[in-house]
């Protein structure tokens, strides 16, 4: 059975969000989606799925949290801790076993609301091997950077290239919050602060929502959107401490992409896809989840951001929506915002950013710094 | 918009300051009080073999992560290690600036899987991939059985 995305509500990110409690941002967020849908999700929704990690929030049990912003109250639900491509995964699981007919998958983050997210990075370092010896967690990012850079042989003007491609392309897209017209010069020279990672390297955080209403073929049938089909998902993890990851190749990014590809039937991945939205918390993320995913042969990932191929219009547009970079880190709604994004292209519905001839796009996430896990999903539309 | 509606006036605006009350310990387990014993006690960094696969680990892990084997056999790492990727740090934990930048390190040993992830006690310009690096350790006597009682890496 084909299940599909067929309802999508993103908040428009925003650094801040002074007028919204948390609850707010999620009930304008599934409203959006529901009127997407055509939806009641008092009547027409079988589970709800909401994806968080309580450090985050702020409070501990996310989950006892969840229901009543969505519609969810008497309903199934359950929070999964991770990313929103493994909450959709999840959804896909429930449809296809038959436990529900129709899904929601919610995922937010409310950032401005955290004072202090250094030091939640730092407390997900281990506590016995690399917590106690302080330090700015960043420090992981930029070891690993330094280590992707060597081993590949992509160079830092790469992702400087990166920064300023989806800095720029942001500015197009309605929801960014972080869109400018930064250039690579600019990006090369801001702030070395965790060498070779710089300043503008990073994402930097923004509150936002994602709503997604998924169903089973008959279902997304009768709703009133286009459904985007879901082809195939999967998500990993690397091995678990700093010490024993693979720091030039994530394994969590291609061990993800193994498993949609199998699912998808997807057999040459750089001749695939007609869009990539791959993670970009960090520039040098892009270049790394690209080969990763096998997108870009090794080494060659930079050499493409260099050149335009990633470029709306070039050999393949990735990130063309902004990214982390250019829109805002979402935390764990990083996933859904690109599934989201990369749902509006197929449907072709992507406004300014709207690509020609978009049937099919990978989108892959990973949960950010410390962790070495994240998903990958397989979209199109048509048949 | 989604709610009827919307205060525009932001002097409005209310909030609550919170912060979580969390302390805890955190137990070395069996494989990290020998490795922290013999680093305080002898001034030694020691791994794990599997008998298994060979494997060797460091940290050491009481279980072997490739072949899930329980993992009985102890290693003395070499002296010397191998700086596998460098990062200079500009800023404190708490986003102020650093007065002098730090070295930070991934330290690999030869025939082991893992290593270090530490402080280079180097100059920032030196601090490299492929720099041969050795443990600085605590003074005898003042060492506590813990990864500070490792001051960082040095050639
Ligand atoms: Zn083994």
């Amino acid at each position: 059975m084909r299940v599909g995305i067929v309802g999508v509500g993103v908040t428009p990110f925003r650094p801040t969000t002074p007028e919204f409690s948390w609850k707010e941002l999620m009930y304008d967020g599934a409203q959006r989606s529901y009127a997407d849908a055509g939806i009641d999700p008092r009547s027409d929704v079988g589970s709800f799925i909401t994806c968080a990690e309580d450090y985050y929030e702020g409070f501990g049990i996310f989950d006892e949290f969840t229901p009543d912003q969505l519609g969810a109250v008497l309903r199934p639900m359950h929070t999964v801790g991770g990313d929103g491509i493994q909450g959709l995964a999840n959804a896909v699981m429930q449809i296809r076993s038959g436990l529900a007919d129709v899904v929601v998958v919610e995922s937010h983050s409310k950032a401005s609301d955290i004072l202090t997210f250094t030091g939640i990075v730092a407390h997900g370092l281990d506590p016995i091997w690399n917590k106690p010896l302080g330090g700015h967690p960043n420090y992981v990012a930029g070891l690993e950077m330094d280590a992707f850079l060597r081993g590949s042989g992509n160079r830092s003007e790469d992702c400087a290239a990166v920064v300023a491609a989806n800095r720029q392309t942001a500015l197009l897209n309605p929801i960014a919050a972080y869109g400018a017209r930064v250039t690579k010069e600019q990006a090369a020279k801001s702030p070395a602060l965790w060498a070779p990672l710089r300043q503008l390297d990073a994402s930097t955080l923004a509150d936002g929502c994602v709503v997604l209403v998924v169903a089973g073929e008959a279902a997304a049938r009768k709703m009133r959107s286009e459904p985007v089909w879901i082809e195939g998902i999967g998500w990993a993890s690397d091995s678990p401490s700093l010490e024993t990851r693979d720091w030039v190749a994530p394994a969590y990014a291609t061990l993800a992409a193994e498993m949609a590809y199998r699912l998808a039937k997807v057999r040459d991945p750089a001749r695939s896809f007609d869009l990539a939205e791959v993670d970009d918390k960090f520039s040098y993320k892009e270049l790394q989840h690209l080969e990763a995913l096998r997108l870009a042969r090794k080494g060659h990932a930079g050499k493409m951001a260099r050149s335009g191929d990633l470029a709306a219009g070039g050999k393949l547009p990735t990130n063309v929506s902004g990214g982390s970079l250019g829109c805002g880190n979402v935390l764990e709604a990083s996933g859904l915002h690109r599934v989201a994004e990369a749902a509006l292209q197929l449907r072709g519905e992507a406004g300014r950013l709207q690509l020609d001839g978009v049937r099919r796009a990978v989108v892959q996430s990973w949960r950010g710094l410390p962790s070495a896990s994240g998903g990958v999903a397989v979209l199109g539309v048509g048949r | 918009m989604t709610f009827t509606e919307r205060t525009t006036d932001a002097r409005s605006f209310r909030h609550w300051p919170g912060n979580v009350e969390a302390d805890y310990i955190y137990t070395s387990g069996i494989a990290g009080e020998r490795f922290f014993r013999e680093l305080r006690d002898h001034g030694r960094l020691m791994g794990t073999r599997c008998s298994e696969c060979g494997t060797q680990w460091v940290p050491p892990k009481l279980f072997c992560e490739e072949c899930f084997k329980e993992v009985h056999d102890w290693v003395e790492l070499p002296r010397e290690g191998t700086v596998g990727a460098a990062c200079i740090v500009g800023v404190a934990l708490d986003g102020s600036r650093l007065s002098a930048p730090e070295a930070w390190g991934l330290v690999r040993f030869a025939g082991f899987r893992g290593g270090f992830v530490h402080r280079l006690l180097v100059t920032p310009d030196r601090a490299r991939a492929g720099l041969r690096v050795r443990a600085v350790l605590k003074p005898e006597g003042t060492r506590t059985g813990a990864i500070t009682d490792i001051r960082g890496f040095s050639p």
